[in-house]
């Protein structure tokens, strides 16, 4: 239940930030154009766009490990007394994280870093080819990552310790899938840009080659951002 | 590469240039055709509810009469539930109203993600049709009430446990997809696409409204998509979230460890801020309509915008008090009734600037007017009946009677309604051209007004006596008098009346359609921006040749000094206007 | 248009506050020692009421006062920010003043006083059971596993703390006046409420946790507890009674309530000597349990189909007509009373049960035509406590209907949709399940509507 207010705080507090500063002004007294006060932010709107969904992410992110912890402090049978224990002594049984997921984050950060240096290349002409290998490099580990991760669960079931009832075992594989899916959705995207920037660039126009290079630096943004989210659910896995 | 706002790159921006019937209108990619769309298919939504209530009431106010079993009554309560707040008000307020207003006030041609947000009505659609075809699928439509509280939803007990419920988590999680495509549409936009000396604080409130429900609702549709999510693995991979060891009809379930508090936890963590999704837009609005025609700038615009942000944030702090009586611990009914009750407050400094606005302004009452001046009416009753249900121990005899349905029908559906109706006779002359009739528009008025306060004044009433709510009938029950039951009956119809009353409405806006006073370009003489287009109604990217340029806030109504009695946003400072009230 | 805007706006608050002081439709007459929810509830209304009329009456004003005229101007005035600080403080003392008490009460709410007494409510669907620690002061633990028709409460017998805990017999709960109860709520499949509007408290019951209330019962009477969460389709008629006694009357009848151990010892029926306890029945119920119709008008020498019919049932109804909870609302039925008076020693009735579950099961002979189709949409319902066969379920408390006299069925479901209270079946103040039945079987409208779900019975195996 506290999880859930601190993320509500967090979430009032942004909200009550990005605002408050507004409200010093009289805006019946200031008249004209007002040039430079625009308080645009200083972004493109496709990058607002992905922020604004980021943040949409983190809700969902944030919600599932509340309710994760929440489930955690329910199990141990927060509220209920000796007159009723249906099966009481089965409390949170932890689950063993296999070693692959060791690797699988390895993998990760590799896609980061290599879809980070593509970032580094989109900005000059001469750097395209280099881009589009670290690029084609980025995908293909997080494809791997993807792999093991579903190695992961089945090595778990196998052991047939866990199945659907096992709160621990539903929660790891609905954590570890919904981030997954959140992948694979960049993947998508990657796809796209993967396959135009194979085509070859030389003979196409700059807004085609603008809007690419923004792609790639909006796709580095995205795949740092599951990154992170990935080393807290690992963590919050690992702790629990 | 510097950044340079939208604006002033207008001639980079390329937008979609239909050609074809069905690029116009029907992919069409046009936030005023998109909006349209919205509004229509919400508004058959909500047809669809409405006829679900009658059926309901007819049960309550006359349970000999009509062949409604209790089966079919729960599904009735839940689809009716369901649809109304998401699918109609969700639906209408930000996809509907905020598609078309949101790049007009803005001063933009269009949304920033054009594609986007015709994907996301299509997807609305998608998601509209699969709740629909619950009502065809065996065992039909669920009937776990709206808010879907398991174990219940998910068990043999309630109807349309079998497809209902899978097909109705289905469409939640679908309308949550439309819903952040168009969100992050109306976001991006306002943050970046306003043109040129439109600053955040020269907004109109409606604007704002809109924008910080689209926030809240970025935010908190998850918790309900991860509700959902779980509750269909529940169902059909018997996973344990929320069900503990359970004997259901006699047979003991496989599950053990859930919590079905949990469920309450995340569905109120969305549900809360849901109510002020549908309700900040409606404040948004409503200022707009008080100010155009009390010719008067919105009294406290500044306290305005803060109450906005206030109401939003806070609303993420107070889910809980729709669970005082849940079992959750005891303890948190103390922080959740002083945060509660705080909200109040920046409430009721919205409702004394509204009354504030109307107080030496210049009242002109035509039809928005009318809508406007019965939305204070029923909010004010509706947001007082709150504080008795935010305060935890008055929630103790209340909660689940009749007085919880009075209450939030009087702050969701009746004066919502009443901003939606102001605010769709407000703007029909922008979006068509016609003036909308003011005869049957005023009949509208005044049979929806009353019928409405009809219904739901003395539904307060029978629920401090205590007749619970969700009942399909009461049988003899002692506390229960049979004036009670006549109370139902007189309910009933009134009910039926104000649904009727509805008929109305479609007359009108269709009447109005063919054989309205041609309406020119701004006949409300309003400030903002929508009103300055060069065509009515608004051609596609908006603004002809050159976007406006802003120079002032938008509410200069009879301005000291002024001969007019309003000055629209984009009119340059003229030489020696003073800068009033610095 | 704005003076008869104002002068309606001026009629509804008048109209509102007269509906207030006039309106019959208020709390009930308060029967705990809660009445410090009563005064906030007042504190409340009155703090409400002022802002209401001001608020509203001042909107009137404002739309007669400043209505446009010719030559009428608007005053520009964007904001008063004393105004705008005097509002919100003036709204934050009437907010406080409401919300002080209301925390105060709260706090008495959730801490159970020393030395209050404990009963359990155990809510299922649709159905209310109660039970008392006994003589040890000490609940036995209960186990979702171990209920059954036997022991419906799921008390677990390896616990013996459970041993003397007193099982109410039947859903009706009594208090003694004047003492401090603390009210453990337990359910077993999904959420419910317990609530008695009088008593002013409520809480919800949640499968897989004990939750609780505590009220002080300050007046004797009889109150009726309603479900206040939706628990499916039979929240409605999920229903219980409260009887606040004195002390001496509430020591009497905990007495006469057995203990779990006690009903877990409940005789074994011996079938060989049911035959003879068996023998009084066969005149109207048939040699082998099988029913009599009637014929024409005759309505002596018709039992139903016994057959089949679920054990517990059949008990339930013998012991309901040996204390006449069932029997004197129908001429028909009255003979019944006497005719069960013949298995009035707990043995001998064990004993004939056992015999009638050793008679074969023909399917009784259907008599009733009607709309199957229909028939099939109306047993929706019914079937959540019958069974999609009609198989019957021990859980729901719902006997078997699938094979049985159809001719019966009709008459009971006339029965328990009589208006006349005197006449209907359930309406005996002990019989909750009756009741039950009443509050269901209004759900069939018109005689054709019974007819056509008994038909649709009549087609399941």
């Amino acid at each position: 239940m506290f999880t859930l207010l601190v993320i509500a705080m967090c979430f009032a507090m942004i909200v009550a930030f990005v605002i408050i500063r507004r409200l010093q002004e009289k805006p019946w007294t200031q008249h004209g154009v007002l040039e430079g006060s625009q308080d645009g932010l200083t972004s493109s709107a496709p990058k607002v766009g992905l922020w604004a969904f980021l943040g949409v992410v983190t809700s969902i992110f944030t919600v599932f490990i509340g309710a994760y912890y929440m489930r955690i402090d329910m199990t141990h049978g927060g509220t209920a007394t000796a007159v009723d224990h249906s099966h009481e002594l089965t409390g949170w049984v932890p689950l063993d994280e296999p070693g692959i997921l060791w690797i699988n984050t390895i993998l990760l950060v590799l896609a980061s870093i290599a879809i980070q240096l593509a970032h580094g290349f989109s900005s000059s002409a001469k750097g395209r080819g280099q881009m589009r290998t670290f690029f084609n490099a980025a995908g293909l580990l997080t494809m791997a990552f993807l792999v093991g991760q579903v190695l992961a669960w089945r090595e778990l079931y196998a052991t047939g310790e866990f199945g659907v009832d096992s709160a621990s075992w539903s929660f790891f594989v609905l954590l570890t899938a919904v981030h997954g899916l959140h992948l694979i959705g960049g993947l998508v995207v990657w796809s796209r840009a993967a396959g135009r920037l194979r085509r070859g660039l030389e003979s196409a126009e700059l807004r085609e080659v603008a809007a690419l290079r923004q792609s790639v630096q909006l796709c580095a943004t995205y795949w740092h951002y599951l990154l992170l989210i990935w080393l807290v659910l690992f963590a919050v896995l690992l702790t629990t | 590469m510097a950044y340079v706002a939208i604006a002033d790159r207008d001639h980079e921006q390329h937008l979609h240039d239909p050609q074809t019937f069905i690029e116009k209108y029907v992919w069409s990619q046009d936030h005023k055709v998109i909006a349209i769309q919205y509004g229509g298919t919400a508004i058959a939504m909500g047809v669809i509810a409405l006829a679900l209530s009658l059926l309901m009431r007819l049960q309550i106010g006359f349970p000999d009469v009509f062949n409604i079993t209790p089966y079919n009554y729960y599904q009735f309560v839940t689809m009716h539930g369901m649809i109304m707040v998401i699918y109609l008000l969700t639906a209408l307020f930000l996809g509907g109203f905020g598609n078309y207003l949101i790049p007009l006030m803005c001063g933009a041609r269009d949304m920033v993600f054009p594609y986007m947000n015709m994907l996301s009505y299509w997807v609305f659609l998608l998601a509209c049709i699969i709740l629909c075809i619950s009502f065809f699928a065996p065992g039909g439509p669920t009937g776990a009430g709206w808010t879907l509280y398991p174990p219940q939803a998910i068990s043999e007990g309630t109807a349309g446990v079998d497809w209902g419920i899978a097909l109705m988590l289905l469409s939640l999680a679908v309308f949550i997809v439309a819903f952040t495509m168009g969100g992050l549409n109306y976001v991006t936009t306002v943050l970046q696409a306003r043109c040129r000396g439109m600053t955040l604080m020269r907004m109109p409130l409606s604007v704002w409204g809109i924008f910080v429900a689209t926030i809240l609702g970025l935010l908190a549709f998850p918790a309900l998509l991860v509700a959902a999510i779980m509750m269909l693995l529940d169902r059909s991979i018997d996973t344990s979230f929320f069900m503990p060891a359970l004997m259901l009809a006699g047979d003991a379930t496989e599950t053990e460890g859930g919590s079905p508090i949990l469920f309450q936890h995340l569905f109120w963590f969305f549900g809360h801020p849901e109510v002020y999704i549908v309700a900040l837009p409606a404040f948004g609005l409503v200022s707009d309509l008080l100010s155009t025609h009390a010719r008067k700038n919105i009294f406290g615009y500044r306290m305005m915008v803060w109450a906005i942000v206030a109401i939003g944030a806070l609303s993420f702090v107070v889910w809980a008090h729709h669970m005082y009586v849940s079992g959750m611990n005891p303890y948190f009914g103390f922080f959740f009734a002083t945060t509660t009750l705080i909200i109040a407050v920046p409430t009721a400094i919205k409702v004394y600037n509204w009354v504030l606005t109307l107080w030496r302004g210049d009242l002109h009452f035509n039809l928005p007017m009318l809508w406007a001046t019965g939305f204070i009416f029923t909010f004010v009753h509706g947001g007082l009946t709150g504080l008795f249900l935010g305060n935890v121990t008055v929630d103790l005899p209340l909660s689940d009677t009749y007085f919880v349905i009075g209450h939030f029908h009087m702050v969701m559906g009746v004066s919502p309604i009443m901003v939606l109706f102001g605010a769709i006779y407000h703007w029909y002359p922008k979006m068509t051209g016609k003036m909308p009739n003011k005869t049957l528009g005023t009949i509208h008025f005044w049979m929806t007004f009353l019928g409405t306060y009809a219904i739901y004044l003395p539904m307060h009433y029978i629920g401090i006596l205590g007749v619970p709510r969700r009942y399909y009938a009461y049988g003899d029950t002692d506390f229960i008098p049979a004036s009670a039951h006549t109370v139902n009956e007189a309910i009933t119809i009134a009910a039926i009346f104000v649904a009727v009353a509805q008929v109305v409405f479609f007359i009108c806006i269709f009447y109005s359609l063919k054989k309205g006073e041609p309406a020119g370009p701004n006949p409300w003489k309003a400030t903002t921006l929508e009103w300055q287009t060069p065509d009515t109604p608004p051609k596609h990217g908006n603004w002809g040749k050159e976007l406006p340029v802003v120079h002032r806030w938008a509410y200069d109504y009879s301005v000291p000094g002024d001969k007019e009695d309003f000055i629209p946003q984009n009119h340059p400072v003229k030489p020696g206007e003073a800068s009033v009230g610095a | 248009m704005p003076v008869v805007l104002a002068v309606v706006l001026i009629l509804l608050v008048v109209g509102s506050l007269v509906f207030h002081f006039l309106s019959p439709w208020t709390f009930t007459e308060i029967a705990t020692q809660w009445s410090l929810i009563d005064t906030t509830v007042d504190i409340t209304f009155i703090v409400c009421g002022i802002v209401f009329v001001l608020v509203n009456l001042f909107t009137a004003y404002c739309v007669i006062k400043f209505r446009h005229r010719p030559g009428h101007k608007a005053h520009y005035e964007p904001e008063s920010h004393k105004l705008e600080i005097f509002l919100t403080v003036f709204t934050s003392i009437g907010v406080a003043l409401m919300l002080a008490p209301g925390l105060v009460a709260w706090g008495d709410f959730v801490r159970v006083p020393e030395g209050a007494m404990q009963v359990e409510a155990l809510g299922r669907q649709w159905h209310w059971s109660y039970r008392f620690p006994g003589e040890d002061g000490v609940f036995g633990n209960t186990d979702v596993r171990q209920m059954s028709p036997d022991n419906p409460l799921g008390v677990d017998p390896a616990d013996g703390a459970g041993q003397d805990d007193v099982i109410v017999s039947q859903p009706i709960l009594h208090l003694p006046l004047g003492q401090d109860t603390h009210l453990l709520l337990r359910s077993t499949d999904v959420l419910h409420n317990y609530t008695v509007p009088q008593f002013r408290v409520k809480m919800d019951l949640v499968p897989g946790m004990v939750t609780y209330q505590w009220f002080t019962p300050t007046v004797i009477g009889t109150y009726e507890v309603l479900c206040e969460e939706l628990c499916g389709v039979g929240h409605f008629a999920m229903r219980s009674k409260v009887v606040v006694d004195s002390v001496e009357d509430f020591a009497d009848w905990l007495d006469a309530q057995p203990t779990f151990a006690e009903t877990e010892a409940r005789p074994v029926g011996d079938a060989a000597r049911g035959v003879t306890a068996f023998l009084a029945c066969t005149a109207c119920h048939g040699p082998q349990g099988q029913g009599v119709a009637p014929t024409g008008d005759a309505t002596a020498n018709n039992g139903p189909k016994l057959a089949g019919q679920d054990t517990w049932y059949l008990r339930r109804q013998i012991l309901n007509f040996q204390a006449q909870r069932r029997g004197p609302e129908n001429p028909v039925s009255q003979p019944m009373m006497g005719m069960a008076l013949t298995l009035a020693s707990p043995q001998t009735l064990e004993d004939a049960l056992a015999h009638i579950a050793t008679l074969p099961d023909e399917p009784a002979a259907p008599t009733i035509l009607g709309d199957t189709e229909h028939g099939r949409e109306l047993y929706q319902t019914c079937g959540l406590c019958h069974g999609d066969a009609g198989q019957g379920n021990w859980a729901m408390n719902a006997p078997r209907l699938a094979g049985m006299s159809d001719w019966y069925l009709r008459r009971q479901l006339v029965n328990f949709r009589q208006e006349d209270p005197a006449a209907r079946r359930g309406s005996h103040p002990e019989d909750i399940y009756g009741d039950q039945m009443n509050l269901i079987g209004v759900m069939l409208k018109t005689d054709s509507a019974m007819d056509d779900v008994i038909a649709y019975i009549n087609t399941l195996p």
